[in-house]
This record gives C-alpha cells, sequence and structure tokens, in this order.
C-alpha cells in the first residue's frame, strides 16, 4: 500500500511538472497547447540522445533549455500572429507542431520502444523503513516538487511573476500599465514548453520511451488541467495528485475499471462546474 | 449674414437644399441579396457539374486511384461533420470519431446478430452512431469554447476505452471481419467491395450530403445556428431558443459522422479500434481545416488533398505526418479559410484583372499609368 502511494505521488509529480506547462500557458497565452505531449516526447528522446553521449546531469539542464528556446520561437513566429483570433485557431496551429515532432521522433529514433538509463547514483533503491523503494522514482517526487514550489514562488513573490499573472488576468490593462505584455507572453510561453521538456527528461529513465508517449500523457494532462481549472495554477496542481493516486489506486484495486476513471472524473467536473475545480469562469 | 427673407433669392437655396444620397458604407441590403442569389445560383450549378462529371470517374482514373478516392470520399464525410460544426455552431469536436466508430461496430453488431435485410442493418448502424451523438449533445452543449472541445475529446476517449474492454464485440486492435449480405439498391452488398461498383454510392451519398448541409446552413434555421454561434446572450435575450438549436446541430453532424463509419463498413468490410481513437477525430479535423470550414466543398476537396499527399509521400519515408502538420501550420497562419479561400483568392485576382481589361476601350490608346491605376482600384 505505501508503495502504491508512492508510485501515486511520482506519476502525479511527473503529472504535476508537465501540466504546470499546459496551465501556464492557458492562463496566459489562452492557447490551449495540444504540441504539450508531442514536446514532452520530443525532450525525452534528446535526452536519450545526450544521456548516452554524455551522462544524465546533463541531458537535466540542457533539454528544457533547449525546448525552452523552441518554445520562444512558436511563440515569436507562430502565436503572436493569432493573438485577437478565435481561440480555435491556436489549438490548430499546436495540433499541426504535433505532427511534426511526431515524424520528426520517428524519422530520427525509429518506433521501437527505448528506455534511458539512470545515473548510477540513482540507479538502485532505498530502504524507506516501510518498505525499499527505487531511488530515481524517489528522486522524480523531489525534483518535482522543488521545481513546482519554484514556480509557485516566482509566480507569487517576483516581479516577473506580478507580471505574469497581471497579463493573465487582464492583458489590455497590463499594457496600459507598463508591462511588455508580449515579451511576458513568450517566457511564459518559454517557460512551459521547458517544462515540458523537464517532464520528458524526468520521464526518461522512469517510462517507456515510445513514439506514441505524447498523445498518451497530453489526455492525461488535458484532464488534469480541467479538473484542476482553466486559468488556475494552483487547481492542477491538486488535481494532477490526485489523479496521480486514483491511477495508481484503481490499476491494483479496480484494474478493469481504471482506463475509465481519469475520462469519467473529466466528464463529472467539466458537466458540474466547467470552470474546473479552481478555475474561473471567465477563463473559458 | 442673412437678414431678412427677401435676401434669400433662388439661386441662394437651391445649392444646399439639393437631395444628396446619404453617405454609402458598402453594398445595400438589396445588392447584398442580389448578390447572394448570384452566387447560390453559380454554387448550385456548380455542384449540379461537379455530382454528374465525378460519376464518371471509373472511367476516367485507374482501379487503385479510385480506391484511393473513394477513401477520400468517406474521409471527407467525417471531416465533413465536424467541419460544418465548427463553421455552423463554432463548437470544435474531438469526439466524433466515437461515432463513426460505433455506427461501424453497430452496423456490424447488428450484421452478425439480427437477420435483417441490409437496409435495416445500416440504418440501425447509423442510428445508434446518431443517438449516441444526440445523448452527448443534450449533456455537454452547454458547455463553452474550449472547455467543449476537450469534453468531446473525453468522451471520444471513453467510447474507446469501453471499444478496447468489449473485446467480445469489437475484437479490439484485431478488427473485424464482417461479411454483409442481402442487396443494397439492386446489387450484391458484396459488389461494393469492389471501388467500381461502390463508386456511385459512395460518389451519390457525398453530394447528397453536401447539398443537404448547405440548404441547411442557408435556411432560417442555419442563419439562426449562426447567429447562436455569434452571440448566443443576445439570441437568448431576443427570446429565441438557443439549447435546442445546437442539440440538433451537434446530432446532424453525428448522423454525418454515422453514415460515413457505416459507409466505410460497407465499402471495406472491415473495422477495427482505430476508428474510436481521437486522432481519427484529429485527422479528420485537420483535412477539414486544410480544405476549409467555411464552404461544405472544403472538408472533401481536403479530404482528396490529405490522400494523394500521403499516396505521394508513402514511396519518400513516408513523412506524411510532418508536411501535414506544416501544411496545417502554413493554412493557419496564412488562410484561416482553407484552400477554398485560396482559389477564392485566386478567382477573384483573376476575375478583376480580366474586368480591367474589358473596360479599357482601347489598350493601345491608354497610356501606362492610367491602366496602372485603373487595374490598382479594381484590385
Amino acid at each position: 500500500m505505501f508503495v502504491q502511494v508512492l508510485n501515486g505521488l511520482a506519476f502525479g509529480v511527473l503529472l504535476l511538472v508537465l501540466s504546470s506547462g499546459l496551465a501556464l500557458i492557458f492562463g496566459l497565452r489562452g492557447v490551449v497547447n495540444f504540441a504539450h505531449g508531442a514536446i514532452y516526447m520530443l525532450a525525452a528522446y534528446v535526452a536519450l540522445s545526450i544521456s548516452d553521449r554524455t551522462s544524465f546531469w546533463i541531458a537535466l539542464v540542457t533539454v528544457p533549455i533547449l525546448l525552452a528556446v523552441a518554445g520562444l520561437l512558436v511563440d515569436r513566429y507562430g502565436l503572436r500572429f493569432l493573438v485577437g483570433r478565435s481561440p480555435l485557431d491556436m489549438v490548430l496551429l499546436t495540433f499541426g507542431i504535433t505532427f511534426v515532432v511526431a515524424d520528426v521522433v520517428q524519422t530520427v529514433w525509429g518506433t521501437e520502444a527505448r528506455t534511458i538509463d539512470p545515473p548510477a547514483v540513482l540507479a538502485g533503491t532505498t530502504d524507506l523503513g516501510l518498505a525499499t523503494y527505487p531511488t530515481y522514482r524517489l528522486f522524480v517526487i523531489v525534483m518535482g516538487l522543488l521545481v513546482c514550489a519554484g514556480l509557485m514562488a516566482w509566480l507569487k513573490f517576483s516581479r516577473t511573476g506580478l507580471f505574469v499573472r497581471a497579463s493573465g488576468d487582464d492583458r489590455v490593462t497590463a499594457g496600459a500599465m507598463g508591462v511588455n505584455v508580449d515579451r511576458v507572453s513568450a517566457t511564459v510561453v518559454a517557460l512551459g514548453f521547458g517544462l515540458a521538456g523537464l517532464a520528458g527528461v524526468l520521464a526518461g529513465p522512469y517510462l517507456t520511451l515510445s513514439p506514441a508517449m505524447g498523445t498518451e500523457i497530453l489526455i492525461t494532462t488535458f484532464i488534469v488541467v480541467v479538473v484542476g481549472g482553466l486559468g488556475s495554477i494552483g487547481g492542477p496542481m491538486i488535481a494532477a495528485l490526485l489523479i496521480g493516486m486514483a491511477n495508481a489506486l484503481a490499476t491494483v484495486q479496480l484494474p478493469t475499471l481504471a482506463a475509465y476513471v481519469p475520462y469519467l472524473l473529466m466528464l463529472v467536473v467539466l458537466l458540474l462546474r466547467p470552470q474546473g475545480i479552481a478555475g474561473r469562469r471567465t477563463a473559458l | 449674414m442673412i437678414s431678412s427673407p427677401t435676401d434669400i433669392t433662388a439661386g441662394d437655396v437651391a445649392e444646399p437644399l439639393a437631395v444628396t444620397p446619404p453617405p454609402t458604407h458598402g453594398p445595400t441590403v438589396a445588392e447584398t441579396l442580389r448578390r447572394a442569389n448570384r452566387s447560390a445560383r453559380w454554387q448550385v450549378l456548380g455542384w449540379l457539374v461537379l455530382a454528374i462529371a465525378g460519376l464518371g470517374a471509373p472511367w476516367v482514373i485507374s482501379l487503385y486511384q479510385l480506391q484511393l478516392a473513394q477513401q477520400a470520399m468517406i474521409m471527407g464525410l467525417l471531416a465533413l461533420s465536424i467541419g460544418w460544426l465548427l463553421r455552423q455552431t463554432g463548437q470544435l469536436s474531438f469526439g466524433h470519431a466515437a461515432f463513426y466508430g460505433i455506427a461501424g461496430y453497430g452496423t456490424a453488431y447488428v450484421a452478425q446478430h439480427a437477420d435483417l435485410p441490409i437496409g435495416l442493418t445500416l440504418l440501425a448502424g447509423i442510428g445508434g452512431g446518431t443517438l449516441a451523438a444526440l445523448v452527448v449533445a443534450l449533456v455537454t452543449i452547454r458547455v463553452p469554447g474550449i472547455a467543449f472541445a476537450m469534453l468531446t475529446l473525453a468522451i471520444g476517449m471513453l467510447a474507446w476505452v469501453a471499444g478496447g474492454q468489449l473485446h467480445s464485440i469489437t475484437r479490439g486492435v484485431d478488427g473485424l471481419n464482417v461479411q454483409l449480405d442481402g442487396a443494397l439498391l439492386g446489387k450484391d452488398v458484396v459488389m461494393y467491395g469492389n471501388p467500381v461498383e461502390a463508386w456511385p454510392l459512395v460518389w451519390g451519398v457525398l453530394m447528397t450530403v453536401m447539398a443537404a448541409l448547405w440548404v441547411l446552413s442557408r435556411s432560417t434555421w442555419g442563419r439562426r445556428l449562426a447567429s447562436i454561434r455569434d452571440n448566443e446572450e443576445r439570441m437568448r435575450f431576443s427570446g429565441y431558443a438557443t439549447y435546442w438549436p445546437r442539440v440538433v446541430a451537434f446530432t446532424v453532424s453525428g448522423l454525418v459522422a454515422s453514415i460515413a463509419g457505416s459507409l466505410n463498413l460497407v465499402t471495406t468490410s472491415f473495422i477495427s479500434l482505430t476508428a474510436l481513437f481521437w486522432s481519427t477525430s484529429g485527422l479528420a479535423l485537420i483535412v477539414a481545416v486544410i480544405g476549409g470550414v467555411r464552404s461544405v466543398l472544403g472538408p472533401p476537396l481536403g479530404a482528396v488533398l490529405f490522400i494523394l499527399l500521403q499516396n505521394y509521400l508513402a514511396g519518400s519515408g513516408n513523412h506524411y505526418q510532418a508536411v501535414l502538420g506544416a501544411v496545417l501550420i502554413v493554412v493557419v497562419l496564412v488562410a484561416p479559410g482553407g484552400c477554398v479561400e485560396i482559389l477564392e483568392r485566386a478567382f477573384t485576382a483573376v476575375t478583376s484583372r480580366l474586368r480591367v481589361r474589358r473596360d479599357q476601350p482601347d489598350p493601345s490608346t491608354v497610356p501606362h499609368s492610367t491602366q496602372g491605376g485603373r487595374r490598382a482600384q479594381a484590385r
């Protein structure tokens, strides 16, 4: 049972990192980023190549930065032109990116399943008193929680964080008050892509790499963000842990129903409260 | 300054009293209606020509190409259902694969377990898909914007998960081979496995659906739908029902997706779990957008382009995904109306050029500068 809770926590934290990026991009840009899963997958594969040649630690640092730069480019040459048009256009644009990335991954790394070896320090198991648990998963939990705490602190206490929240609430007023909304948006998209990249690297040694990993987790991430509330950051954090736990527990306790659980959860939440647990109605 | 009435002469008042036409901002109502009628007449004519010309396809293109064309038409139907919904109600559905799949599996199930004439079997399948669409619409239609897209995605995925669990009915990813029997439209239904035999049916269905959706969009009801899309609150305050029209629109669109699903089963005798997966909806959506969702011609056109592209790129390492994604990105950024918009722009450019040439009295006597000026004006 203890191990199941830890498993749920590990998956939940992974979802947390991934969905906070998605929630951030939605909150400010109003973009439902369909490319999020593809970016996560791309990050995992790039990390595979880098850690094969050098070390996992280098991949852990460089890959999120690379993808943040990719995010900047996407914002600069794509999303910026769509401000003021239907939000569906942005969905379609990111959907197009998904297809391109999926093709690139299949061409460069092939279609067979791969795994990244965790670094030697994290390879074994750790005795936690109640049970022994794979060290790498503990690392994922700690790392993910640290990153999310950092993100929350940044949004809450820093000056740029204030700008981000202000631009998310009211773009026009924030702009009139002297915030460079375009630059803030670019920062946010870059940060969101970077977080997806980080989640991809973290997932590498934990889950299996395959060309389907992006779409699979994308849907789960959407569920997290929708259940948590579009346009909020804290809501998805709660929802990610919830769904991670529900996923881990249902797989063991009710295997036949486990696959339905996240979708049913999303269905119920959307029907009863379309704005999600912590979302604001205006975000829609 | 006018001091007394006698100072006013007839000449003074004539100028200000002269009736000047009110400033016009764009065409008048009458002119707009006249243009709409003219455009409708051209569209009906174009549809007739296309419908009749399309029937001749088996004599013009090879069997393999005909097979591809048939595939494109079925995909075009699914794309049309999603595209029409998007255009008419502004709602983006990622769940139409569910109705497509339910109709396909429903048809297969009835064919295997009930001894009904083939016509009724197909109706049962299509009815099943449409009913599913109605139920989904009743529950979800109030949900706004992007949440609606997510919700349909969740429902589509639920259908997919359920399809995987009901292995005894769906046979999962292995797929289901179904032998339909009986006579459909005077032919043994097995014959429809041959694209030459199936083509008139597939083409006829697509053309009928296109015409029906076109008429629906232009009807009072269709315009009311568009008004609800543009400003729901205002329509509600004006005393119009806004819930039921959208439910009906979603159901109609589900009906079209179901027809595509059943037609797919008739022509291929095969269905697998992929039919229910959300990427089927996603692909149909992309195809619809690339073709253009502003008209009923767009989605089928997009499907044809997609199948051609996929087939053309199949030989060279199969990069159709990347090309498709890139095309989608470019279309969204440059021409939100899709290929149809690009064609329209080209058409307008050509006709306005022609009109300029016709207006010119004699090209040799007109100096160059005026020619350029006229052309610029016409544009």
